[in-house]
């Protein structure tokens, strides 16, 4: 894996019903593991046996989509009206530039703006609703209801941090990718199912299924979360190339969590604990309870200005979270 | 004329800064076949003095301005971020969750996430925006940046549709291209261009052009807010992109002279060409200098209709474009040497 498959993986589309951040990924897996397949609700799933009859599985999932929006209908003069799909910071918008995911292709467009010389300090933000999308089309042209529109793409790299659109979860579909590249071949005493679970901006839709299907014994999950920011609370954050944030909660797995903790130790790879006093608002939360129960971790990549087009994260906490996860399928022991 | 003005949004052109595109034009200027005397003035300002066919009698002076809005360094906090200033109105709802580049440097421009934020936090974006570079801390940021380097957009451009296409920086590039092509040619009369400077920061420039070129008329070549957007009522959409050059009657900083303005709609209307006015008495340009200094000079502006102006994603149309070169052609023909007006 290379930082351009990472590149790929964030500036394909992930919105809604489109399927092209699904076969982006569906294409890097394919080298990894024995058989990959996209699921009919968008998720991908792949498997690599490890040889060894009634081997355990080990799920590792990282979800799929991102936030964007939907178009509900075109209003008379040719601009696209909109609503949420999933939780975008909508404070965003103003002139944001997006692309509108067409039957055509992809349709540049910008979220309408008033200029600040027509405008007073104080006016009130408008509602998603009340807001529109110059995509260029011109008055009585339509484009269909039910078509997806999300933040454009762009990719940049500094100083060993990343920034670019969907990295809220692509950094972790990569994370997993890169922890499936770097045991490619090794002895494993696992079964690894992989999935890269759609639906989850919209309540974490597509992962129950999915893991209901590879029948886990055991389970890691791969998220974002909040790296600390000028205005957050450092406390309630997790520090940006602090390493992989190892999550700590009353719905995950104590001795996962512990199992997790001693490995990174043992290998020398920075990690912070996460702590969260309930559920973790990833798809953890859905995979702990497929079937019977299952015991998962959580790990999470410090991420800035999430659900913004600008998301930004550090190479080396990426590369943390593939790191441990690739102990963890090398040497990690069935939690008993 | 598209491709020169992708050219000039391509360029780094901050208020006071406007080094880049003033290279581009002067070398655009000393390539050119149009004989002209072409100098730099103590401000910036690139004064063109063209030689027509024939003697004009009257001095007429079209000027654009080389800057775009941008920001500016202040200061660096402890934890690296940068501190900064708007130069020119922007508002600071358009530069939350956007890009910017220093020079080679990118920053974006965020905040805590939503997730994090109070209900009342979440209506409003955050009293103090910070550009992040992804600086360690404050000395490695002092290492990259330092105060008074400025910043701009970096989104790059997309075309909306055939005609439509947005940019950062249009507002005046446009301007520019258009005074560009419009001295391409060797015009019928004597011709007075300028390119400013600093019109963002208070129409700095072109009084000082104007006081230099002592034009009898001048007209501002600028951008100017089209609102023809989503919900904006037909009645305070001050102009329409795709309706033509926009003839300004009043604004914010000039009452505009009336027999000229009556004279290039008319002008505009007797060759077949749309022109449009500006439905709202807002904003201003360099015309609002160049009527004050020295002895005075009659003015016009003649303006592109742009949508998001002052934003990463300026939108307008090639047929205004080209429509409103026509047009300044007309004028520069004959209001050099015309009787009545």
């Amino acid at each position: 894996m290379q930082l351009t498959d990472l590149e790929k993986l964030c500036g394909a589309a992930g919105v809604g019903n489109c399927r092209e951040a699904a076969e982006t990924a569906a294409q890097l897996l394919r080298p990894l593991v024995d058989t990959v397949d996209i699921r009919p609700d968008g998720s991908v799933t792949g498997y690599r046996r490890c040889g060894r009859p009634d081997a355990p599985v080990l799920l590792l999932e990282a979800h799929i989509d991102e936030v964007g929006f939907v178009v509900t209908n075109t209003d008379p003069a040719g601009f696209l009206k909109v609503d949420a799909c999933g939780h975008a910071d909508e404070r965003v918008l103003e002139a944001q530039p997006v692309l509108v995911y067409t039957e055509d292709g992809p349709r540049p467009g910008v979220f309408c703006s008033t200029p600040p010389h027509l405008r007073k300090d104080g006016d009130p933000r408008p509602a998603l609703a009340d807001r529109g999308i110059d995509a260029g089309l011109h008055p009585g042209e339509q484009v269909p209801a039910g078509t997806f529109a999300g933040f454009a793409p762009h990719f940049e790299t500094y100083n060993g941090q990343v920034c670019a659109k969907a990295l809220d979860d692509r950094s972790g579909v990569y994370a997993v990718l890169c922890a499936l590249e770097q045991t490619l071949g090794r002895p494993c005493a696992w079964d690894i199912a992989v999935l890269f679970a759609s639906g989850e901006e919209l309540g974490c839709r597509g992962a129950a299924p999915a893991a209901f299907a590879a029948a886990p014994q055991a389970a890691i999950a791969v998220d974002v979360s909040f790296a600390y920011v000028p205005g957050s609370q450092a406390h309630a954050c997790g520090r940006m190339g602090g390493g992989v944030m190892v999550g700590v909660s009353p719905c995950l797995d104590k001795r996962l969590s512990d199992d997790m903790i001693w490995l990174a130790r043992q290998k020398n790879i920075p990690y912070q604990c996460e702590v969260m006093g309930e559920s973790t608002g990833t798809d953890a939360d859905r995979i702990t309870l497929t079937r019977g129960g299952v015991p998962c971790a959580l790990l999470s990549i410090p991420l800035k200005y999430m659900h913004t087009p600008v998301e930004k994260t550090a190479v080396c906490d990426i590369q943390a979270v593939a790191d441990l996860m690739a102990a963890y399928i090398e040497e990690g022991e069935m939690p008993v | 004329m598209m491709q020169t003005l992708r050219e000039l949004c391509a360029l780094d052109g901050p208020s006071g800064r406007e080094e880049a595109v003033r290279a581009y034009i002067l070398k655009r200027l000393a390539d050119s076949k149009v004989p002209m005397q072409v100098r730099v003035d103590a401000m910036g300002n690139v004064l063109a003095e063209v030689t027509g066919r024939r003697r004009a009698t009257r001095r007429v002076l079209f000027a654009a301005h080389m800057d775009e809005v941008a920001l500016m360094v202040t200061g660096i906090t402890e934890d690296g971020y940068l501190r900064f200033t708007t130069v020119g109105g922007i508002a600071p709802d358009v530069l939350y969750g956007q890009r910017v580049r220093l020079g080679d440097i990118p920053g974006v421009i965020g905040g805590k996430a939503i997730h994090q934020c109070t209900p009342a936090e979440r209506e409003k974006i955050p009293e103090e925006l910070l550009i992040d570079v992804g600086a360690a801390d404050a000395q490695q940021a002092a290492a990259w940046v330092s105060p008074g380097d400025t910043a701009v957009f970096a989104q790059p451009p997309a075309s909306l549709n055939k005609e439509l296409w947005r940019a950062r920086a249009i507002d005046d590039r446009a301007g520019c291209a258009l005074l560009l092509h419009l001295l391409a040619e060797q015009p019928e009369y004597d011709l007075l261009a300028a390119f400013t400077v600093q019109e963002e920061v208070g129409l700095r420039g072109a009084g000082c052009a104007a006081y230099t070129l002592q034009p009898d008329i001048a007209v501002a070549l600028d951008a100017t807010t089209a609102a023809d957007t989503a919900g904006v009522p037909e009645d305070k959409q001050v102009c329409r992109v795709g309706a033509g050059p926009v003839v300004s009657f009043m604004d914010r900083r000039t009452l505009y002279d009336g027999a000229l303005y009556t004279y290039i709609r008319r002008l505009a209307q007797q060759n077949g060409l749309p022109s449009q006015t500006k439905e709202r008495i807002a904003g201003g340009n360099d015309a609002g200098a160049m009527q004050g200094a020295g002895p005075g000079a009659r003015v016009a502006a003649v303006s592109l209709p742009c949508r998001y102006i002052h934003s990463p994603c300026c939108a307008v149309s090639s047929r205004d474009m080209a429509d409103t070169l026509a047009l300044l052609r007309l004028m520069a023909n004959r209001l050099p040497a015309e009787k009545n007006v």
